[in-house]
């Protein structure tokens, strides 16, 4: 009988506990004037998100979740239970703002910004560069006596036979890019012809964004293609990688901001962009994450810089967003059921 | 029928009506519409396009299952008639696998056997692919058999010992009796491990995308098509194929009543040969061994630095989520508590009212409740998001509560058909005399459900509980739709630092998870009624 008694008030007194700090959490936040929830998919983000308090002192909610997630999620709510959208994939940017999604703004921070980088109504803008890399296991490479692979041309090799991950790219933003700038600066032949031939060595398709690195990173396979950043952030981690600029052109991509409509903090979410474009929210992202900042006048890193003087392919991603349901389309009729 | 049944069958139709119905139909209702406008396109051609996957999908969950069940009877075996040293540990064991975080097992499970695994490849340099049918049927079943035997084990321990006496007493051998009498008996907890091992594997879409490679499953493929492709209505469609089919296989099993009345359990003369006993002994002994070496990994890896590269100890995975998502812990355990709890109650509810009324009755609620169990978790949260994000009255609470409560009612809902199934395994093997019994031993209706019922369902409503609460706790699917910015819960975190392959971090939220509701389940035990034995004496002697 006392061991239950016992119970009971141990179980009574976690209850008493929990209720007691639950309104805490994120409820003052919503209430107070000055804050912004933001739908998020971007490495680095919580000392970024940190800095943009200091800076502004607006308070901010976020979730983390990748882009096509949150673009099923208004999709099926009829709305955002955000205010802001920041990183993640450009297509889902545009197709978001197609079916009405978005709010425009117009942040008198993206005056210094090239025009193919921000949408001209002010739907969204791009805030930093990524690109698509190789991503090779040092240990794994070794001991199958394989060299890093150096370009697109290197992963068709048959010594890379069930070596190479890759995700479908209708799930992953890194993965559409490649896709989308092998065939734009190829031509639509020759490049589902090199598509084709790498394809022969990928053993399957991760339907994961982020699972060809981390598994890469495991030693389940010898190669990967990555985003860029993070394939800084396992070398940094001290995982045994190492990363190669394709030789025959790098992918890229941008990640853009954005804020949505019937925002409940409208106020919040433009400060975000405000600030987030500014030089002093450009060189925050510097900081902490390896994308590229696209705002021109900035110092970069030494490996970012290396990123940005690396052989960027010449494609036109608002294009490549345009262009992705028929570019899918195709993917899914060659590759779709691997 | 009394006044009282009446109006509890009312609530219990508005409660589903409300949280399944509504959500579940309007999935299908989407699938009709393509931008805005009546159409079948979703379902041209959806069968003979997606033949394959449908056959794949029920081969796989049928293999899951016909694997997952001999290995669990087997560990019941150990359980019921093999000796008692080693038990708690051995129940421990099957506890724990029940309680898997999202996608970190499975991680775990890759660790050690995967192409480079510690011990396929490292200590024991094999060559082999994980990736495929074999990997996803392997992964399911060792997440399977540890619910699946501690249902089995629960039949068997309710299995009349008098009637094994009988069988030894007539002359029968102990495997005879075992074969002819117990197991037999046991069998609506058997099969009830058997339906909820094939149901879950059916709408299971994490293990195909994590290990599956090129075979993929329709539950999978559903994802994608709603995530990746973005395409609503043929996405929707989609769990038509998967439910219907699942739906017909539940149905055609007879809800009927069964004949298998039983008494209450007593003290067991039945010796099994030790010859015998050495398989099941071996079978749960290396359960055991595995699922030590998996949750001593996730241990470890959250007191790690960064796993595989710099092993020295560290608190940093801890310390960053108890400073600073503690409330999403808190939001976790109360949704989670809450979702059991009215779990537990509901299909109680329903399990005693269940008799007295019609047979296409039980078969309607039955199939209800089974809709939200045999779908996709994420398209039940699409279902939920569809269905209440609409509603001004929901919009217009506090965000922060409207998604919580909404978070409690689709995890309640979800595993309301293992509730309710593990409460009528229970039902079905009391004898209905008893009931009589203790009527004409001057109780009321309250005595019977008091010191009759409750104590006899106490043990499967134990389960019902463990399992909806654990997989609350680590559900992911339906939850990645119906969190908020101000509403996060703590699988989804985990979930977001597996992504990141930040093994650390989600190493530490998963121990976490673990360590809470190991310990809300041995609350749950403490607070529930006492044993049967126990309560039985108590009964005997009142009457005297």
């Amino acid at each position: 009988m006392f061991r239950k008694l016992v119970a009971a008030v141990l179980f009574c007194a976690c209850l008493a506990g929990g209720i007691a700090s639950f309104p805490a959490s994120g409820a003052m936040a919503a209430e107070t004037g000055k804050s912004v929830s933001i739908f998020i998919a971007y490495t680095g983000i919580k000392p970024i998100l940190e800095a943009f308090t200091r800076d502004t002192g607006v308070k901010v909610d976020y979730l983390e979740m990748s882009s096509g997630e949150v673009l099923t999620r208004i999709r099926a709510a009829g709305k955002a239970q955000a205010d802001a959208w920041f990183g993640g994939g450009l297509d889902s940017y545009v197709a978001a703002a197609n079916e009405g999604f978005l709010e425009p703004y117009v942040s008198p921070e993206r005056a210094p910004y090239d025009a193919m980088f921000y949408n001209a109504e002010g739907l969204w803008s791009g805030i930093s560069l990524g690109s698509v890399v190789l991503l090779g296991n040092t240990e794994v490479l070794a001991k199958k006596g394989l060299a890093m692979p150096q370009s697109w041309e290197d992963l068709t090799k048959p010594e890379y036979k069930d070596e190479v991950l890759m995700a479908t790219p209708s799930v992953s933003g890194t993965f559409y890019a490649m896709v989308s700038g092998i065939v734009q600066t190829l031509g639509a032949e020759r490049g589902w012809k090199l598509l084709e031939a790498i394809d022969a060595n990928v053993p399957y398709y991760s339907k994961r964004g982020a699972e060809p690195a981390n598994k890469v990173s495991m030693g389940e396979a010898a190669v990967a293609v990555a985003p860029f950043d993070t394939a800084q952030r396992l070398q940094q981690e001290g995982y045994k990688v190492e990363m190669a600029f394709p030789k025959d052109g790098v992918p890229w991509y941008i990640a853009p901001v954005a804020v949505f409509k019937g925002a409940q903090h409208p106020e919040g979410a433009r400060a975000l962009v405000d600030w987030v474009l500014s030089g002093k929210g450009q060189a925050a992202l510097g900081e902490y994450n390896t994308q590229a900042p696209i705002r021109p006048g900035l110092k970069l890193a030494p490996a970012v810089q290396a990123m940005r003087d690396s052989n960027l392919m010449r494609m036109d991603v608002v294009k490549a967003g345009q262009d992705r349901e028929e570019t899918l389309k195709v993917w899914q009729e060659k590759f779709g059921s691997k | 029928m009394m006044r009282a049944e009446h109006a509890l069958w009312l609530l219990v139709a508005v409660l589903l009506g409300l949280f399944i119905i509504w959500p579940v139909g309007s999935v299908f209702f989407e699938s009709f519409f393509r931008d805005g406008n009546f159409s079948l396109r979703a379902y041209e051609g959806l069968f003979t396009k997606n033949i394959r996957l449908v056959c794949d999908s029920f081969a796989l969950a049928l293999t899951v299952t016909l694997v997952t069940i001999p290995l669990s009877v087997l560990i019941a075996l150990r359980l019921t008639y093999g000796s008692r040293r080693g038990r708690p540990l051995i129940v421990g064991a099957l506890a724990l696998s029940t309680i898997s975080p999202p996608f970190l097992c499975s991680m775990a499970y890759l660790m050690l056997f995967g192409r480079r695994g510690l011990i396929t490849w490292r200590l024991l340099g094999l060559e082999w692919n994980p990736y495929g049918f074999h990997g996803v049927l392997m992964m399911e079943t060792a997440g399977l058999v540890g619910l699946a035997s501690l249902l089995a084990a629960a039949s068997l321990d309710h299995v009349d010992g008098t009637l094994e006496n009988v069988s030894l007493d007539l002359g029968g051998s102990p495997l005879q009796t075992l074969t002819k009498i117990s197991l037999p008996l046991a069998l609506p907890g058997i099969e009830a491990a058997a339906l909820v091992s094939c149901v879950r594997s059916l709408s299971d879409f994490g293990t195909p995308l994590f290990v599956g490679g090129r075979f993929q499953v329709l539950a999978s493929r559903a994802y994608n098509t709603l995530i990746g492709v973005g395409d609503f209505p043929l996405a929707c469609a989609m769990n038509v194929l998967l439910v219907l089919p699942a739906l017909l296989v539940l149905c055609l099993r007879a809800h009927g009543e069964r004949s298998l009345a039983q008494g209450l359990s007593q003290p067991r003369s039945l010796k099994l040969p030790g010859w015998f006993l050495s398989l099941p002994g071996a079978v749960a002994w290396s359960f055991v061994a595995l699922q030590v070496l998996v949750y001593g990994l996730i241990f470890l890896g959250s007191v790690t630095r960064t796993w595989g590269v710099d092993f020295s100890l560290t608190t940093r995975h801890l310390a960053g989520i108890l400073n600073f998502r503690v409330d999403s812990l808190v939001r976790s355990l109360f949704c989670s508590l809450a979702a059991a709890l009215g779990g537990c109650l509901l299909s109680t509810v329903i399990v005693l009212l269940m008799p007295g009324v019609p047979r296409w009755a039980r078969c309607a609620v039955h199939t209800v409740a089974d809709v939200p169990y045999l779908m996709p978790g994420t398209f039940l949260g699409v279902g939920y998001l569809l269905a209440f994000s609409r509603l001004p009255a929901v919009s217009s609470v506090r965000i922060e509560l409207s998604a919580g409560f909404l978070i409690a009612m689709s995890c309640l809902f979800r595993q309301l058909s293992p509730s309710l199934r593990a409460a009528e395994a229970g039902l079905a093997q009391m004898d209905p005399s008893l009931r009589d019994a203790v009527r004409d031993l001057g109780g009321g209706a309250l005595n019977v459900l008091k010191d009759l019922l409750l104590p006899l369902l106490s043990s499967f409503l134990r389960l019902g509980f463990l399992n909806a609460f654990s997989a609350a706790m680590t559900s992911t699917g339906p939850l990645i739709f119906l969190v908020s910015p101000y509403a996060r819960v703590a699988s989804i975190e985990l979930f977001e630092s597996i992504n990141e392959g930040d093994f650390g971090a989600a190493s530490a939220m998963g121990s976490l998870l673990i360590v809470i509701v190991a310990a809300v389940n041995d609350l749950a035990r403490r607070l529930g009624p006492r044993s049967l034995a126990i309560r039985q004496t108590a009964y005997c002697r009142r009457s005297k």
